[in-house]
């Protein structure tokens, strides 16, 4: 996933402004076989990989009993509470905090640019190594409550007997691997944002606080919209951070959509009911498809 | 005097105070950020430089008393248990990375050249497309990739993971690529075409080294010192290709 994510520092694919357009006449003869032959492979890899298991998947999921099987499994209302938490938590905090921490990046100082090089990390890292690391660190004598029992002399929780603290567990790894690519995104929008403005708004009084309630925050509001559906989007599929950090566990309480449908495919073979599981995020997720794609192509990602 | 700078004092000092608080408020969040962002790395160091095979507990040693390279010996001479076929692996990573990274850049450099630099009526189709598998999650998807996978005889075989690999990579390239693409004046590929190039020489010769960003520093003009030598023949003025050429080195930064 975490290739994917870059296109947005770059911004929308617009084409720059005052430059010549092509013009849009029709391709004939060599142009136009040339033209199909480029766009050919991208076409096959569009339709064997994604249309076909696509329909694929909504061709399993096609019987409504499915539905009715999910409806009264405790298990799937359950993965339901839990992925809205994990999202709507996961998702909010970490823009929040990026958004802020952007603007601590900003400050010229010569260790606070060797700090972002460390920061940046997580995002660097395999999502399923670091994810690892953390289930470990969370055991009852690992890491984390070796620090707590060493420093303050607290006995540590059972992380992962815990159905809210695993849930925390998890949405606080999901936090720290996201994090610093937001952050970046947010920064490279700041630096863009003309210091003419802030002039101005220090010569009104506008300063510190104030200056990020009535400035920056406003210039930074559309992008800031943008990023979460996005971030929404993937964060409903993400599969890697509570397979491996939680395992879902105990005892199923913290699956999500994506992991439960898993379960429901691979642990007790009921492949249909897997995919219905993760198909009824659609009605919410095609919507916020829609918007991005309007939004992304009309270039509003841009400051 | 005095009675002028008076008020101005305690300015002055609120100021400096205010000043060294927001300093030592820095300091404090970069140690927080150090110590978050490290903490699984670290984590993952005390475990692999534990002697003791299968420890993952802490003992209060901020570092292992007695540091051992024994796992990573193991690892490498493939001795331990589930890795007998570590080298085979490791192989394996590589050629799954190296393959959709060729396969990517292809696939994706190949379609954003037509949608961008060809004039291809409905080529936004592509791009929307793109857009709109870069939002599917596709781990929703995972239970028909296993199916069609091995429907397409492909179970238990790297090229199953590439061929995902590159499905889900490709439309980042695309966008990207269109991205830059839109950066390369269009006068460069007239001027080819003018002189007789195909399409695909345009491709080849303009579009690509234009796009390559690891041809060493983007700042260098290599791309365009190829694009004379290409035009060496031509019979456009020299005076814009040499602007052209210009144009296009100075924006690929």
């Amino acid at each position: 996933m975490s290739s994917m994510q870059q296109v947005l520092t770059a911004g929308p694919p617009v084409s720059g402004k005052g430059r010549r357009q092509p013009s849009r006449r029709h391709l004939r003869g060599a142009d136009f076989r040339w033209a199909i032959a480029f766009v050919t492979p991208y076409a096959a890899v569009f339709f064997v990989f994604v249309v076909y298991p696509f329909s694929y998947a909504l061709w399993m999921a096609r019987k409504l009993s499915l539905y009715a099987d999910l409806i009264f499994d405790p298990l799937y209302l359950r993965a339901v509470v839990n992925t809205v938490l994990f999202v709507g938590i996961g998702v909010n905090v970490k823009m929040f905090l990026a958004l802020l921490l952007s603007g601590f990046f900003l400050r010229p100082r010569w260790w606070i640019k060797v700090l972002l090089a460390v920061y940046v990390l997580p995002w660097v890292i395999a999502a399923a190594q670091a994810c690892v690391s953390f289930h470990w660190m969370l055991q009852q004598e690992g890491l984390v409550n070796g620090v707590l029992s060493a420093m303050f002399g607290i006995d540590g929780p059972t992380w992962f007997n815990d159905r809210l603290l695993a849930l925390g567990s998890n949405i606080v790894v999901y936090i720290w691997k996201w994090m610093p690519f937001w952050t970046l995104i947010f920064l490279v929008a700041r630096i863009k944002i003309p210091q003419d403005i802030y002039d101005a708004a220090e010569i009104d009084g506008a300063t510190g606080a104030r200056r990020f309630v009535h400035v920056t925050f406003p210039l930074l509001a559309n992008l800031y919209l943008l990023c979460s559906l996005l971030s929404t989007l993937w964060a409903v599929g993400d599969f890697t951070t509570v397979y491996l950090v939680s395992g879902g566990g105990p005892a199923h309480l913290t699956d999500v959509l994506a992991t439960l449908g898993f379960h429901y495919a691979f642990d007790i073979a009921a492949p249909a009911l897997g995919v219905a599981a993760v198909m009824s995020a659609l009605p919410v997720l095609i919507p916020i498809v829609i918007l991005l794609m309007r939004r992304l192509q009309t270039g509003e990602a841009e400051l | 005097m005095s009675a002028t700078l008076a008020p101005l004092e305690p300015a002055r000092r609120r100021h400096r105070l205010r000043r060294a608080l927001t300093e030592t408020g820095s300091v404090l969040l970069a140690v927080v950020i150090l110590i978050w962002s490290l903490a699984p790395v670290y984590n993952m160091f005390l475990i692999a430089l534990d002697p003791e095979e299968g420890e993952i507990e802490f003992d209060g040693n901020l570092w292992p008393p007695e540091p051992s390279l024994e796992g990573f010996r193991e690892v490498i001479t493939q001795e331990a248990r589930y890795l007998e076929t570590f080298w085979h692996e490791f192989g394996n990573s590589f050629f799954i990375g190296l393959l959709t990274m060729v396969l990517t850049v292809l696939i994706g450099s190949l379609a954003s050249f037509a949608v961008s630099r060809m004039r291809l009526s409905k080529g936004s189709l592509l791009t929307n497309a793109a857009l709109l598998t870069y939002a599917i999650p596709a781990s929703f998807l995972i239970v028909p990739y296993f199916r069609i996978m091995h429907s397409y005889g492909l179970s238990d075989n790297p090229w199953a993971v590439i061929a995902t690999q590159v499905t889900f990579a490709t439309p980042f390239a695309i966008l990207l690529l269109q991205l830059y693409a839109s950066l390369i004046p269009f006068e460069l590929d007239d001027a080819a075409r003018v002189d007789g190039a195909s399409a695909g020489q345009v491709y080849l010769r303009i579009y690509l080294p234009l796009m390559t960003p690891g041809a060493g520093d983007r700042r260098d003009l290599r791309p365009a010192a190829r694009l004379e030598r290409l035009f060496v023949r031509g019979r456009a003025a020299r005076g814009a290709q040499h602007d052209c050429c210009r144009n296009a080195g100075t924006i690929v930064q």
